[in-house]
């Protein structure tokens, strides 16, 4: 429990925690971050066990469908 | 307060925190794009003087002539494929933006300033992922479509001179304009495809106290590195990898739009780029 | 040392009840740096309040954690809002001008009209212009091109137009020649203040706004030496010019401090009792002639005594 002001914001355990360990200072809040999206790629791979891979979608301009005439042409 | 001026202030609120991006950064979101534009039209022209006249009748008439009759929207990847390289500005432009958006303001000190108006931190930093994502990709396109609207009607004109007729118009303008449609699209979906590079960047632009670009890429290298060395795994590189090529982006059709924005590798993308994002909102608090 | 930092300012006749800005036991280090060591404010509305200090002090640490913008330990309550948690709904009723007093360089100065015109609810961009049009700033001037003074001139046209409860001024004359520094406050009193908002100026040139204040606190390395109404002040203080022969009986009265002059001494006096000065004055009177000293006579005084 804490005080509640005009704004209507409560400084609750869970905040106080959080300031006096990830938001203690610019560069605890720096590696927090960066170790939380290590552990979720690493995580999430160990669970998939799938590689991250790009996008595969189908390229129409290798299969474009316009007459012989205009290919010759623009080729 | 009623909910329509409510949406009133919140809509007067985004273009303010909007505009204000754009006439920050006027040389990197209008300059470089008109210069980059300029520099091709000149480059075409150069080439296209380098023919002789009949040759340039010929190019004439299948630009404006040999279209007549064909399908716009099949026709429109091949131009769209043409305007790859446009991709790799608009994320080059975007990704360089981002670096300096949390920094700059810090430097010069107007910081102070910035947060004397009563725009939470969150509000801030969200608006320079809007403006990465919609803002830069938008101008781009804008300046792009009319970069080819001069060309296009100087070639006409041209043509005309020339004796060509110029019967495929119809054709040829619904070509470029869905062409132009695509490259929109291809470089709002790149940018949300690289969520995690937007975040990584802003992080440490609102962490790093000078070259935050380079501490970005550094930070990056570093990393593999590490992962190299201590777990002789290669993770972080198939990543890099696999959000580098901008093939990948290349939107040819709207029919799969929906499969691109929900993949489940975009969406994981997206999701990192938000702890990233969530990361260097809290880093504001620091920032004096 | 003398204890007087327990409870800081009382509430005074001038404001409301409420405070304006309640804070107790504020604290903030840089690494081993402690810059605020245990402040406790109670500013009442209304009120316009003096943070006095050597450069250093802390001054700008507190005015800086006042609006959110550091992350101060402690409670602290200004216009009812936790600044740390709720800036961005205190900054709709609040103003700040940082001592560096930079404005973001690269905008012209419309640019900076028209971004605070969509984000500030309480923004008044009429006002503004009339003000700016007594100036000589250049709206399509962008503001590196400006001077020093414009750029004050620029930052008080936004204030001014702003409807707020509360301004924090952090050294917001610093750097600028007489003639605009006259002007800043003149400007800031007539057409700013009208009591129902509360200032809060930090300086260390006491003696510019020493007219203007209705409240003092002198800080000095983190701690609050020494806070009170400007009242209380002059009742309290007598500063007597002491001819020679009258020193020992002066030193017996056990003045707080002593300045050498032309032909004599200035002896500082703190009265125990403000509300039965009257006795005391007497006394004083026959030493030599009295008169109220200035802020910075106290200043010095009081902080000579935190330095020895």
């Amino acid at each position: 429990m804490g005080r509640q002001n005009k704004s209507g914001h409560r400084v609750t355990f869970m905040q106080r925690t959080l300031r006096n360990t990830l938001l203690y200072n610019k560069h605890t809040l720096f590696i927090a971050t960066v170790t939380a999206v290590l552990v979720i790629i690493a995580v999430e791979g160990r669970l998939t066990s799938r590689e991250a891979s790009s996008q595969e979608f189908e390229n129409p301009f290798f299969d474009i469908q316009v007459s012989p005439q205009v290919r010759a042409d623009i080729r | 307060m009623s909910d329509s001026s409510i949406v009133t202030l919140a809509a007067r609120r985004w273009r303010g925190l909007l505009m204000r991006e754009i006439r920050e950064n006027r040389s990197l979101m209008l300059y470089a794009p008109c210069l980059l534009v300029l520099v091709a039209i000149l480059l075409g022209l150069r080439l296209f003087t380098l023919f002789s006249l009949e040759r340039q009748t010929a190019a004439m008439d299948l630009l404006f002539n040999r279209f007549e009759g064909i399908n716009a929207l099949e026709l429109a990847p091949l131009l769209t494929s043409a305007g790859a390289l446009n991709l790799v500005f608009i994320v080059g432009i975007a990704l360089s933006y981002l670096a300096t958006s949390l920094y700059s303001d810090r430097r010069e000190l107007s910081y102070f300033f910035w947060q004397s108006m009563p725009i939470s931190d969150r509000a801030t930093v969200m608006s320079k992922v809007a403006t990465s994502v919609l803002v830069i990709p938008a101008i781009y396109l804008a300046i792009l479509t009319l970069g080819s609207m001069i060309l296009f009607i100087s070639a006409a004109v041209y043509s005309f001179s020339l004796g060509v007729e110029l019967n495929g118009l119809v054709e040829l303008v619904s070509t470029m304009s869905i062409a132009l449609g695509f490259i929109g699209l291809s470089a709002v979906t790149a940018m949300l495809w690289l969520l995690p590079a937007v975040g990584w960047i802003l992080l440490f632009s609102a962490y790093a106290t000078r070259v935050p670009l380079l501490w970005a890429i550094g930070g990056l290298v570093a990393l593999s590195l590490l992962e190299e060395v201590v777990l002789s795994s290669n993770t972080i590189d198939t990543w890099i990898a696999s959000r580098s090529s901008p093939w990948q982006y290349l939107v040819f059709s709207i029919d799969d739009l929906g499969a691109r924005l929900f993949s489940y590798d975009m969406l994981f993308g997206a999701l990192l780029g938000g702890i990233l994002i969530s990361g260097a909102i809290l880093m504001r608090r620091f920032a004096d | 040392m003398e204890e007087l930092t327990g409870d800081g300012l009382t509430l005074g006749d001038r404001g409301s009840p409420e405070s304006a800005i309640r804070a107790r036991q504020l604290r903030k280090s840089y690494g081993k740096f402690v810059a605020l060591d245990g402040i406790d404010l109670d500013i009442p509305k209304g009120a316009i309040c003096g943070l006095i200090g050597p450069n250093g002090a802390g001054k700008t640490t507190v005015l800086k954690s006042l609006v959110g913008l550091c992350d101060a330990g402690g409670d602290l309550a200004v216009i009812g809002h936790d600044p740390r948690l709720a800036r961005e709904a205190l900054m709709q009723d609040a103003c700040f001008i940082a001592d560096v007093g930079v404005l973001p360089k690269s905008l012209r100065v419309i640019d900076v009209l028209d971004y605070v015109d969509d984000v500030h609810p309480k923004f008044d961009r009429e006002k503004a212009l009339r003000f700016l049009s007594t100036t000589d700033i250049d709206l399509r001037k962008r503001v590196k091109a400006l001077s020093k003074g414009m750029v004050t001139q620029l930052h008080l046209a936004l204030v001014m137009a702003i409807d707020v409860e509360l301004l924090i001024l952090d050294e917001p004359t610093l750097g600028l020649d007489i003639i605009y520094r006259q002007e800043f406050y003149d400007r800031l009193l007539t057409q700013f203040y009208d009591g129902r908002q509360t200032i809060v100026i930090s300086t260390h040139q006491v003696e510019e706004i020493e007219s203007l204040l209705s409240h003092l606190i002198f800080i000095s390395r983190g701690k609050i030496v020494f806070s009170t109404e400007m009242e209380a002040l002059q009742r309290r203080f007598v500063e007597v010019a002491v001819t020679p022969e009258n020193f020992s009986l002066a030193d017996e009265l056990k003045p707080i401090h002593t300045r050498s002059t032309l032909g004599g001494k200035d002896y500082l006096f703190e009265t125990d009792d403000d509300e039965q000065a009257t006795p005391d004055r007497r006394q004083f009177e026959r030493l030599g002639r009295v008169s109220t000293p200035s802020v910075a006579d106290v200043f010095l005084a009081k902080l000579g005594g935190v330095h020895e």
